[in-house]
């Protein structure tokens, strides 16, 4: 089945995600604006307690302008959307603004889930570790349980494909809705099969990641 | 062979129990034939005789920052006894600020300043070397790597190397460096070796708090669940060990394990979709086998992470705050939370990083004493809590002075002179190995040389004074291990490491 982009979801990714790469005043070469360097400190290492007296360190070797920076899009591991990105993209699939507070929760763990506070020396952290899934879960539960996410999608169980097709941007293949389906089976708890099918739909590295 | 004892514990049980019952044995009274008497009925006769190499064991890695100089907790031998040192805190000066009758002599080349005599009753089992292969960062040595750390890591990627410093959220390049490296840092590979013996253990954890840009790089090597949890402020650290709550995401074990086998089957075409390399799809899979375990964890204990007034009062006494820009936590903080964790068994790998804004031309008296109080009280608490929690024995304390250390020339910098590490645990023979001197009379102060420890003996070589000369930095690794009882099948397979021995002269476990 070919593969179907959402452009709506594409273009407020995007959109956010160039906003994020300009204030942070991060790179935005070849990965689509997204934040891989983290913040640009003042340079020059400071003086005895505190008193920073500028780059006065006598050592350092030159750096040659044209060197090509070290970096490259790193392919041995997935890495997040940063999560102002997941957050619009979240408000585009349930069609909820961001100040409804089904997002509460996943705002008040906005920085285990990888946020940045460059004023208090938080930086973007992008991996997709298992307590980052830990905390993400956490959080849409109360987005998944919500009555307008759940009227918006109120055919999830008998067909999932509709929020598979809006959260991720493309037709979900048959084998993706089988997966998905196996939530109906007898170990998850009657009244939590719509919660658990939204919260895979929304776990999926096709919604979250790079 | 007879059932063993252990089986008969409930599940969610066990594991209290073992602890319980390692902590009682671990108490100095209990002989090892009672030791082993009482493992062989609740573990079995095979496990019993492998107890010493799969004991779980516990590793603080203390990570200072900024170029930190030791020189007030352990002043080397030749410094000590040399008289008519030239002290101050500018240019050739000696950066000690204590006279002869200050400094005191406890035997095998471990002298002690008033700032760290707090370390005395625990000296049998501290150890110091700080003659390794000098730090290589552009500016100055500065670098977040450290060949201690990473043996062979270079800045040019060799064969079987990749980035060190992709984990480390905003990485910047002045005053960390990119390396490259093969070799996993210890706190890593530790936290691999721990949840392979104990998978229900939570992660590890690296406390970030190092006031500047400046970083720490932890490096996993590619092993699915060696890398650290990132832990950027102390808001975060008391979000990650909720105290009291249900932490119970999905109401039952089974929903949990469902969820985690869908997320595998929904997920498994990302990667081939966009080209990932097969690693990442095997580190998602064992990422998401962890999350199952955190989605639902049953009725587990938690920690409190907050300190009461006594427990601050005990740990903060006499520790100055920390120095630098954006201050995060004091190292006495940060020593307390780790004990917590790991005392409790919450996890038994907790790195710590630190600094001291760097300091340059001239470092006077209240630097060093700064300095000097910061490693040394943390370090002796740390001692004494894991020795009253009954677990001393299978812990291992690693300070770095991570992105080197200084000659002990007031105006020095951190390629030149010292790198090094002290090692305080249970396997850890004490003793200060190797030796810093004085050659003879410069400038305002003193020409300074090095005398490096044989690898084998540890007696001190001849001296030099220049950087030539100092141990691999594989030395340490391979000590580090063998202190953490990481079994030498795990620990020697990588290559920059492979010809190395543990400094047997720094260990009891040999």
């Amino acid at each position: 089945m070919k593969n179907q982009f959402d452009p709506a979801r594409l273009t407020v990714g995007l959109a956010v995600a160039m906003a994020l790469g300009n204030a942070t005043g991060c790179s935005s070469g070849d990965n689509g604006g997204v934040a891989v360097q983290g913040p640009q400190y003042p340079q020059g290492d400071g003086g005895e307690d505190g008193s920073g007296t500028g780059d006065d360190d006598p050592a350092r070797e030159p750096v040659d302008p044209d060197a090509e920076p070290p970096f490259q899009v790193p392919n041995e591991e997935a890495r997040l959307l940063p999560f102002p990105v997941r957050m619009h993209n979240l408000a585009h699939v349930t069609g909820q603004s961001l100040d409804h507070p089904m997002y509460a929760e996943l705002y008040e763990l906005r920085y285990q889930l990888g946020d940045h506070d460059f004023a208090e020396g938080v930086a973007p952290d992008l991996r997709w570790s298992a307590e980052r899934m830990q905390y993400w879960v956490r959080g849409l539960r109360s987005v998944c349980s919500d009555p307008q996410t759940q009227a918006a999608y109120a055919g999830l169980l008998a067909d999932p494909r509709p929020m598979m097709r809006a959260a991720w941007g493309r037709d979900p293949v048959d084998e993706e809705v089988e997966a998905i389906q196996q939530l109906r089976g007898p170990a998850v708890l009657p009244a939590d099969e719509a919660m658990m099918t939204c919260i895979a739909v929304l776990t999926a590295l096709d919604f979250v990641a790079i | 062979m007879g059932k063993r004892r252990i089986d008969s514990v409930h599940p969610l049980r066990r594991r209290s129990f073992l602890k319980l019952a390692g902590t009682m044995l671990a108490a100095p009274a209990i002989p090892a034939a009672v030791r082993f008497a009482v493992d062989e009925q609740l573990v079995g006769e095979a496990q019993a005789f492998g107890g010493q190499q799969d004991a779980p064991t516990y590793f603080v890695e203390i990570n200072l920052r900024d170029q930190w100089d030791f020189m007030h907790v352990f002043v080397p031998p030749g410094i000590a006894t040399h008289t008519n040192l030239i002290r101050g805190e500018s240019g050739n000066m000696c950066s000690v600020f204590y006279g002869p009758e200050e400094i005191t002599d406890h035997g095998n080349g471990q002298y002690l300043t008033p700032d760290s005599a707090a370390l005395a009753p625990h000296l049998d089992q501290i150890a110091m070397l700080e003659l390794f292969e000098i730090c290589t960062g552009a500016i100055h040595g500065h670098e977040a790597v450290n060949a201690i750390r990473s043996p062979g890591r270079s800045k040019q990627q060799g064969p079987g190397q990749s980035e060190v410093w992709l984990n480390e959220p905003g990485y910047a390049e002045q005053g960390n460096d990119y390396y490259f490296s093969s070799t996993p840092t210890p706190a890593s590979l530790h936290n691999y070796w721990s949840k392979q013996l104990d998978p229900s253990l939570r992660n590890g954890v690296t406390l970030k708090y190092i006031s500047r840009f400046h970083s720490i790089c932890h490096y996993g090597a590619g092993l699915a669940d060696a890398e650290l949890t990132r832990i950027q402020s102390v808001d975060q650290l008391f979000q990650t060990f909720p105290e009291g709550e249900d932490t119970n995401i999905l109401p039952t074990a089974e929903e949990a394990q469902l969820l985690q086998e869908v997320m595998e089957r929904v997920d498994s075409g990302f990667f081939d979709r966009y080209g990932f390399a097969n690693s990442a799809h095997t580190r998602h899979a064992s990422n998401l086998s962890e999350a199952a375990g955190l989605w639902y964890g049953g009725d587990v204990d938690t920690v409190s992470l907050q300190l009461s007034e006594e427990e601050v009062a005990y740990w903060s006494e006499g520790v100055p705050g920390q120095v630098g820009d954006n201050l995060k936590a004091n190292i006495w903080e940060q020593a307390a939370w780790a004990f917590k964790l790991m005392s409790n068994d919450v996890t038994r790998s907790v790195s710590l990083e630190f600094d001291y804004l760097d300091v340059h031309d001239t470092r006077g008296e209240t630097t060093m004493n700064t300095m000097g109080l910061q490693c040394a009280l943390p370090l002796a608490r740390l001692i004494e809590s894991f020795k009253q929690a009954g677990i001393w024995d299978r812990t291992l304390i690693a300070v770095y002075s991570s992105d080197g250390g200084r000659a002990p020339a007031a105006n020095s910098y951190g390629n030149s002179g010292k790198n090094g590490m002290i090692l305080a645990g249970g396997n850890i023979r004490g003793g200060y190995y190797g030796d810093v001197g004085v050659a003879g009379d410069m400038g305002n102060g003193h020409e300074y040389n090095y005398s490096v420890p044989d690898p084998v003996t540890g007696a001190p070589q001849a001296p030099v004074t220049g950087n030539e000369g100092r141990l691999s930095g594989a030395y340490a690794w391979r000590t580090v291990m063998k202190a953490l009882q990481v079994p030498d099948d795990l620990a020697a397979q990588y290559p920059d490491v492979l010809g190395s021995q543990p400094l047997n002269f720094m260990l009891t476990n040999v």
